[in-house]
This record gives structure tokens, sequence and C-alpha cells, in this order.
């Protein structure tokens, strides 16, 4: 047992260097970079293929499309409001790569969500996000006056916030992709064949497309909650 | 990978430029062609709204002209019927009156032809007197059955 975890931990612990640029002596790239880089060609690729050619009468690839792309309008729209309609694509973009990022794992790579680099930095640029919103909405002098909303006393709470916000969302993304992979080496040490097949559906499949979800859902709640005029 | 480190830009770089080119090749032209198609199709629905509209006015006009026309059909059976009787009336007075002259002109007639007969018959029988009484005067009979005899005579031969 002591074996196993030992194990795990040098797994978890190593910062994974797929390979090294060799200029200005050599930068070294982590794998979940890499394979970020391999999920935004086949993302960017797959929409030049198949949206290029859109036509006024969709095929059924171009109905799949649009019917996915109008789900995500609607559904930031129905968080958001019309005034929101311009924060859209970028959380779009979140919610496809997390999603995929999340499912890449059957692929037999590692989910760079993996990486709590990578997660910090979504929630980081989900926190930036989520002020400049509030910035521009309310106007600085707006925005400096919300953390004193309800009352004075929450200014310390409100600018806690801060932190808070953007630390759970990568905590809970990188906590569960985490624990999904524990559960899963645990699973495939004790029984390696068959029996992992449902509990890899139920993790890397359904965990990370719903944990990509929560992360965009409660980022575009953030970001309305800061529009808000009150 | 517990570990934060300097590889976080990474996914700051990685995130901004997959978000642009999402943007350039995903969400722009998918919403503009959702926009196109919107707007096709609210013209569509507009165009079958105004030909609707334009369909019911020309019913109601059509069907205006249809009881305009049963009115002025009524009005020319009417006026014809009219004509009709006075022209009859018309023709039934002219013919009364023609018969009318017709049987005076008739009357007239048979009444010159009586008188003329009359006239006639009277130098007839004048004459046939006169034959008489010549013929009784060359005969020395003036007896009465002698003049019937002749006059009989007269008779027979004048039929």
């Amino acid at each position: 047992m002591k074996d196993i975890a030992a194990e795990m931990y040098a797994m978890l612990n190593e910062t994974k260097i797929a390979f090294t640029v060799p200029i200005f002596g050599g930068i070294p790239i982590p794998s979940s970079v890499a394979v970020t880089w391999g999920i935004m060609a086949v993302i960017v690729l797959f929409c030049i293929i198949f949206v290029r050619g859109f036509k006024l009468m969709p095929g059924r690839m171009q109905t799949a499309i649009e019917m996915f792309v109008g789900w995500i309008y609607d559904f930031f729209t129905g968080i958001l409001g019309e005034k929101g309609r311009k924060y859209i694509p970028y959380l779009g973009t979140v919610l496809i790569y997390i999603g995929c990022a999340n499912i890449v794992g059957l692929f037999g790579l590692i989910p760079p969500t993996k990486d709590l680099n990578v997660t910090a930095g979504l929630a980081i640029m989900s926190i930036v996000l989520v002020e400049a919103a509030g910035i521009r909405s309310k106007g600085t002098r707006g925005w400096l006056r919300s953390f004193k909303k309800p009352m004075a006393v929450m200014v310390p709470f409100n600018i806690l916030e801060i932190v808070i916000k953007p630390l759970s969302l990568c905590m809970r993304l990188f906590g569960n992709v985490l624990g999904a992979f524990v559960i899963m080496e645990l699973i495939k040490a004790v029984v390696p064949a068959i029996v992992p097949l449902p509990f890899s559906f139920y993790f890397d499949i359904f965990d990370g497309l719903l944990q990509a979800y929560v992360f965009v859902f409660l980022t575009s709640l953030y970001i309305s909650e800061a529009m808000d005029e009150d | 990978m517990l570990n934060l480190n300097w590889s976080i830009i990474w996914t700051f770089v990685n995130i901004i430029v997959l978000f642009l080119l999402l943007r350039i090749f995903l969400f722009k032209p998918v919403m503009k062609i959702l926009d196109k198609r919107a707007g096709e199709i609210k013209k569509t629905l507009d165009d079958a709204e105004t030909k609707k509209n334009e369909a019911a006015e020309l019913k109601a006009q059509y069907a205006e002209e249809l009881k305009a026309a049963g009115t002025r059909a009524d009005a020319i059976l009417k006026e014809a019927t009219d004509n009709a009787k006075v022209q009859r009336e018309k023709i039934i007075d002219k013919a009364k009156k023609d018969a009318d002259n017709l049987i005076k002109t008739a009357e007239k007639q048979i009444e010159l032809d009586r008188q003329q007969t009359m006239k006639e018959m009277r130098s007839q029988i004048a004459d046939v007197a006169l034959r008489a009484a010549q013929k009784a005067m060359e005969n020395d009979d003036v007896s009465e059955s002698s003049i019937s005899s002749f006059l009989r005579q007269v008779g027979e031969s004048d039929d």
C-alpha cells in the first residue's frame, strides 16, 4: 500500500516534459502544454473543415454544429442576458477546451487539466474576466463601490472573494480530475481488465464534461453577478 | 503536476490563442449563418403575411364586384321588363286602334255599299216597273195577275 502511494505521488509530482525547444538554451515544454496544442490543432482544424462550407440550407454536420453553438449561446444568454453576449465566445472556448481536455484521457494522453498550472491559469483568467466585466458594466468607481455591498462590514469578505472564487474554480476542476486519476489507478492496480471500463466512462466522459460545464457555468454566474446593477 | 510554476503562462497564451481562433473559425461564421437564416425566415414569413393580406383584399374586392354585378344584372332585368311592358302596352294600344279603324272603315264601306245597292235596286225596280207598265200597256192587260207573271219572268231571267 505504501508502495502504491509513493509511486503515485512520484507520478503526480514530476513535471513531465514532453520535449525541449532547442532555442535560448532549450525551452522545456510540459506535456500538458503539448497536449493542449494537440487539442487546439484538432479543434481548429475541425472548425476550418466543417464550418467553411456552411450554407443556408444546412447539411447534417452543419445542423449538429449549429445546434451545439446555438445551445452554447442560449445557455449563456440565459445566465448573462443580452448584455453579456460579448463574453459568450470566450466562455464557449473554455467549455470546449476543458471538455476536450478532460476526455482526452480516452485516447491514452494525459489530460492537461491534471496539471495544476492549467486549471489555475483558467481560473485566473476567469476572475480577470469577471472583474473586467464588473468594471466595464459599472465603471471603475461603481466597481470599487460594489465591494461595500450590501454593507461596509462586507468589504474584507468581498475582497477575499476575488481570491476565493478562482481558487474554488481551480481546485474543483483539478480535484475532480486528480481524484478520478487516483481512483482509476487504484482500480487498475486491483483489476486491470474490463472492470475499469465503466469507471472510465464515468470519470473520463461524464465527470469530465460535467466539470467543464460546472466551470463555465460558475464563471458566467460570477460575471452576471459582477454586471448586476443594484 | 502538483506544483504551480512559470508554465502557467503557457495556459494564458494557449487559451487566448484558442479563443481568437475559435472566434474566427467557429463562433463568428456560425452566428452569421444563424442570423442570416433567421433573417431569411423572417423575410419569408413577412412575405407570406403580405401575400395573405393581398389575397384577402382581392377576395373582398371580388366579392364586392360580384355583388355589384348582381345588382346591375337585377337593374338590367328590371329595365328590360319595364321596357317590354311599355312596348307591349304600346303594341296592344296600336292593335286596338288599328282594329277600331279597320272596323270603322269596314262599317263605312258597308254603309256605302248598302246605299249603292239600294240606289241600284231602286233604279232597277223603277226600270222593271216601267217595263212592266209598258208590257201591260202593250197587251192592254193591266190586271194584277199579268203584272205578277211578268215580274216572275223578269226575276227568273235576272237570276
